[in-house]
């Protein structure tokens, strides 16, 4: 075997280099904190860390619906209990009136206050959150109800809000036709107005039988809506918690499939450090020296 | 006799001294060259002189060889040309590879993939902006964010496209310049040549030209391949890629010439041929140019265009918030500028096919028998209460273990029916139940008081709400109620006597316009007519007596049959399959059956690489995939009459070769021209041919509608409605309302929906597998590329192994040599000494 002076010269400055690249590739590992930066370093992995960042990307998304969610159901918790209350009020007036007892002024005082409850009923349907009528569902933007208790919101908008979460989607509106009406589809309103026609008649009998009757269905209605927005709310923190899980399970993934291993790379740096002073050192002696040197007159 | 003479040995020994210093000389040459880049390493060659035959007085008998000395045959460089093949060879693949890694290696940063910046992210985004919109739908600033959202999307695809053609020009210019270094290695060669010639034929061994000549060609095999031979005046004759460029002195100039198209890009000509390279580096920057950024650029290209085609086609289905606007389109489309060079991309039907009459139902189907079907026992008793919508109502009974037949039977002595309960033959074969009538029988609600007998039949069916008052509740006290029923008002008067059929007549007669009251067994039902939809949500009742209260009025929900399945048979007015053809592959089509999803479905299905799809008001459309290069380039055959349907050609008023299945409907041999001519009446889409070996360029016609850009509320949400239509083309097209967020949602849906690479990939998928085609493709290269390093530097460690000078081995070289030089020089003396004795001291005996 011939070995000439630039071979040794040529493989070890080879040998040098290769291990001066690897310390340079667990250098960029170890300041970029990431075993893959190029798909070409590991190309599974790199389509696998993309896919994780683009699933954590939508899971974020999932978790503002869910927010928003929450924010509606907040609200419309609170409009519902207030419409229970109501209601409930305009049960015990009705009770009262049906009672064959009372004096004409009586009647009047509650009619009254009938009245009165019929319009605070009306404004509660046309609660806003920012400048969205909550009960309107698809035309939020048209006041649900009129002055008169006139329904206006058309039977099309009769459509549920909803959001998608995780791939499927929440329903979690509830519209005006749901509590402020009746299966056949009289209102609330009217039934009010009978309400008072029937004090200003004199006809208990009337309102025990049909008034009381519809308002008791009204109130079951509410409690009905009221317990799915319960469990809407229950069921948003469900997948919220879900979420948070899923989003720690692939940031999980993510850095395990994705971030350096430092102890590791640690090791193996020092380790071709030594293999670089090694290399460096047999490499200065091997070309230091010739027959030259030693072929003297 | 002769014999040898003092002064031939003499002669020996300068012949001797002169030898030594001549190698001498080469070691010295050695040594000076020992670090010059394509030098080999020299040797004298001594031969001995040719001997003289003497006979002489020592051997009288036989002349003896006597040896004259040595001389220089020649002076030959080490070198093993076997070696030289093989580095070019892989020198070649090693350049290949270098430049393909660092330019495909450019190319994964501008994908920037993982990481928070890539084309990924800003899909993302967006499709986050379309889920906002979604949720929160009144919300303008949602719209505001998704429009600007899909313009940093916009910008950055077109930014990375600018970039990867950016790419392919500096390529092309580099391409240009190593022509030229090209030009110039010939050129050097042709002269070596002919100096090689010269000293040929003086008979001499150019060596230090040799080594020139094939530093030059070890140059040259970095950029292509090379093929040559060596004649025998020493001349090469050379081969680059598949054309000679170099013959003895005659050098062939290479010229780079523009494409007459697109950028004009350049090609290497040699006299008037194409010069095409097959290996190193300026084959790569041509695979680079022409073919794999090419191909990364028709990635985003799919991209671009599906992206535009699909948003459009569904937004334009819309309504914006506020209903007033429809017809938009999100982004503007991808459409030739010339229709001369376009070729026809997706056609979409002209008719919204949806919402018209529906005159046949189809229940069981492909039974062997007509006796499969009207033997079919109901196993208990029950009813069908039959309503034409308007005013007409009946009920027809089934007892237990009647049959189908039985029920036929029932159902034909009714002679005030509007309708059909039928069996016949449909599709290829086997039988079927079906409703028919001349009337629409969307208009018929049917309702199944078994709630089986439907089912039994095999016919689909829906749940429906309707009121109903039991006789046992009926108590109500004798009065005079008032009713209003959608704004009629009228007086019900109850007696004593009153019975629920009294109540029917009265209810019939007041409000005979908004509902029908019928008594069935023990029921009286009050059911909305047609012109409420059957829906008894849309019926306002005021009932301030409270009639219906008392009488317990409530809701009951039953089976009906579920008119609204929209069979090709009832758009066509056709029973009998047919076949439509893609290319080779036959389509049947049962129309009593499928619907025109389904038929898209099954075209689908078909893999032609034509992909069919509906929009959301049921318009049909067609497109070519990314294997007909987006080009719907296949001949579709069928019954013109179905194309007709869909809306995408007119008829031609004579109904005689309707049904003739060989009616060819696209064309591919067409000239665009002509196309746009036959599909006037439909909605159909051309874009820009693409270009030998260069990319679709649709992403640079990648922009979002102005409209929406300046005023987002545009943005289409809501899905509206249509209304019925007698003519399945469904003009009145109306909104629903700015919370509905149907449409919106379908967009959001796009992101899963498996539409590119011929319908194998959602957009989600496949940005993440253009991640990794770049990913696999980069480390392969940049693996190839270490390989062949290793295997150049090994080969090349072996050339130098022969060619190399080693500096030991010349120190011992010049010793042998120097010492070599005195012996001769000694033995010179020697002979002096002995010529001296001969002549100073011969002779003198006895002086």
């Amino acid at each position: 075997m011939r070995i000439t002076n630039n071979m040794i010269n040529e493989r070890s400055l080879f040998n040098i280099q290769q291990s001066l690249y690897r310390i340079a590739r667990m250098h960029d590992k170890l300041s970029s904190g990431k075993e893959v930066q190029y798909p070409s370093d590991d190309a599974v992995i790199a389509t696998r860390a993309s896919n994780i960042s683009s699933r954590l990307r939508e899971l974020e998304q999932f978790k503002r619906n869910v927010d928003h969610i929450n924010n509606f159901v907040q609200s419309y918790d609170t409009t519902l209990q207030e419409l229970s209350e109501l209601y409930h009020r305009v049960r015990e007036l009705m009770v009262r009136g049906a009672n064959g007892t009372n004096t004409v002024d009586e009647r009047n005082a509650i009619a009254a206050e009938l009245k009165a409850l019929k319009e605070h009923l009306i404004e509660v349907a046309n609660t806003r959150v920012g400048d969205e009528f909550i009960f309107g569902g698809a035309r939020s933007e048209l006041r649900p109800v009129d002055e008169n208790g006139n329904i206006l919101t058309p039977i099309e908008a009769n459509v549920r809000r909803r959001a998608n979460v995780l791939g499927y989607s929440i329903t979690y509106g509830v519209t005006v036709y749901d509590v402020f009406t009746l299966s056949n589809g009289k209102t609330v309103f009217s039934t009010i107005d009978d309400a008072i026609q029937a004090l200003d008649e004199g006809n208990e009998q009337k309102l025990s039988e049909i008034s009381l009757k519809e308002i008791g269905v009204l109130e079951r209605s509410v409690m009905e809506h009221f317990a799915s927005v319960g469990s809407t709310s229950r069921m948003a923190e469900m997948v919220s918690s879900r979420i948070d899980d899923l989003k720690l399970f692939n940031t999980e993934y993510l850095s395990k499939e994705q971030d350096a291993d430092l102890t590791k790379i640690l090791t193996d740096l020092s380790m071709q450090q030594s293999v670089l002073q090694a290399a460096l050192k047999s490499a200065a002696m091997a070309i230091q020296k010739s027959l030259v040197d030693f072929v003297g007159g | 006799m002769p014999d040898i003479s003092l002064f031939g040995m003499l002669n020996t020994g300068l012949l001797g001294v002169y030898a030594s210093k001549l190698a001498m000389n080469v070691v010295s040459h050695n040594i000076a060259n020992a670090n010059t880049p394509g030098f080999s390493r020299q040797r004298p060659e001594l031969l001995t002189m040719p001997p003289i035959p003497i006979t002489s007085l020592t051997q009288p008998a036989i002349p003896l060889q006597i040896g004259t000395g040595v001389y220089v045959r020649d002076i030959k460089r080490i070198r093993d040309a076997f070696l030289d093949i093989q580095f070019r060879q892989t020198n070649n693949k090693y350049n290949y590879w270098d430049t393909i890694t660092a330019n495909l290696h450019f190319v994964e940063q501008l994908f920037a993939e993982p990481s928070e910046a890539g084309i990924r992210y800003l899909f993302d985004s967006f499709w986050s902006g379309i889920e906002e919109v979604i949720t929160d739908p009144t919300n303008t600033a949602a719209k505001r964010g998704l429009v600007s959202r899909a313009e940093e999307l916009v910008q950055h695809v077109q930014d990375l496209y600018t970039r990867l053609e950016q790419l392919r020009v500096d390529i092309d210019n580099e391409i240009s310049q190593r022509t030229q270094q090209i030009n110039a290695m010939i050129k050097r060669l042709a002269d070596i040549n002919a100096k090689v010639r010269t000293a040929v034929s003086l008979r001499y061994t150019p060596n230090d030209l040799l080594d020139e000549r094939d530093r030059i060609l070890d140059e040259l095999s970095e950029l292509a391949d090379i093929y040559y031979y060596e004649d025998r005046a020493g001349q090469i004759t050379l081969r680059l890629g598949n054309q000679i460029v170099l013959t003895g002195q005659d050098a062939v100039e290479l010229r780079v010439l523009e494409r007459p198209y697109g950028k004009g890009f350049k090609e290497i000509f040699a006299a008037n041929s194409i010069v095409s390279i097959n290996d190193g580096k300026l084959k790569s920057l041509f695979d680079l140019r022409d073919d794999i950024l090419v191909k990364y650029m028709n990635r985003l290209d799919e991209f671009a265009l599906s992206l535009t085609d699909e948003f459009n086609l569904i937004h334009q289905d819309g309504f914006n918030g506020d209903g007033s606007v429809t017809g938009l389109k999100f982004f503007n489309d991808i459409e030739a500028e010339r229709i001369k060079d376009s070729v026809l991309y997706r056609l979409a039907g002209a008719k919204r096919v949806e919402n018209g009459p529906i005159n046949f139902i189809s229940g069981m189907s492909d039974r062997f028998n007509i006796s499969d079907i009207t033997t079919k026992p109901f196993i208990e008793k029950g009813a069908i209460v039959f309503f034409d919508g308007i005013n007409k109502i009946f009920s027809a009974r089934v007892n237990p273990y009647d049959d189908v037949e039985d029920f036929q039977n029932t159902l034909n002595n009714i002679t005030d029916r509007w309708f059909d309960l039928k069996v016949s033959a449909h599709g290829d074969g086997g039988y079927r139940l079906y409703f028919e009538s001349s009337q629409n029988l969307r208009n018929t609600l049917a309702l199944d008081f078994n709630g089986n007998m439907f089912n039994t039949m095999g016919f689909a069916t829906k749940n429906v709400d309707v009121f109903a008052v039991d006789r046992r509740d009926f108590k109500t006290k004798p009065g005079q109620y008032k009713i209003a029923i959608n704004s009629t008002e009228e007086n019900i008067i109850i007696t004593n006597t009153t019975t629920l059929e009294d109540l029917a007549t009265q209810l019939n007669t007041h409000f005979g316009s908004h509902v029908i009251a019928y008594v069935h067994d023990d029921k009286l039902l009050i059911i909305p007519t047609k012109a409420n939809e059957f829906d008894i949500k849309r019926l306002k009742i005021s009932d301030s007596g409270g009639l219906f209260t008392q009488a317990n009025l409530h809701i009951e929900t039953y089976k009906a049959l579920d008119t609204g399945k929209e069979t090709l048979e009832n758009i066509l007015n056709h029973a009998q399959a047919f076949s439509i053809r893609i290319g080779a592959t036959e389509i049947r089509i049962d129309p009593t059956k499928m619907t025109i999803r389904d038929l898209a479905d099954k075209i689908n299905e078909a893999n032609t690489g034509i992909i069919a799809e509906v929009t959301p008001h049921s318009k049909f459309v067609l497109r070519g995939s990314r294997s007909l290069g987006f080009e719907l380039k296949k001949v579709v055959q069928g019954p013109e009459a179905l194309w007709t349907a869909l809306g995408f050609i007119d008829p031609d008023g004579i109904s005689a070769n309707d049904w003739d299945e060989g009616f060819v409907f696209i064309n591919p041999f067409e000239k665009p021209e002509d196309q746009r001519i036959r599909y006037i009446k439909a909605d159909a889409l051309f874009i820009d041919q693409q270009l030998p070996k260069e990319p679709y360029r649709f992403v640079e016609k990648l922009t979002v509608n102005s409209t929406i850009k300046s005023n987002p509320e545009t943005l289409a949400v809501d899905i509206g409605y249509t209304e019925e239509n007698p003519n399945w083309d469904a003009k009145v097209f109306k909104p629903s309302g700015r919370a509905n967020t149907k449409i919106v949602e379908l967009l959001s849906a796009l992101r899963n929906k498996k539409l590119l690479n011929d319908g194998l990939e959602s957009f989600n998928e496949y940005l993440g597998s253009i991640v990794a085609e770049l990913g696999v493709e980069s480390e392969t290269a940049t693996k190839i590329k270490s390989n062949t390093d290793l295997m150049k530097k090994e080969i090349d460690g072996e050339r130098e192994r022969v060619k190399g000078v080693s500096l030991d081995e010349e120190m011992a070289n010049m010793i042998k040599y120097q010492q070599a030089f005195n012996a001769a020089a000694r033995v010179m003396t020697a002979v002096d000494d002995m010529i001296s004795r001969v002549i100073d001291r011969l002779g003198l005996v006895g002086r």
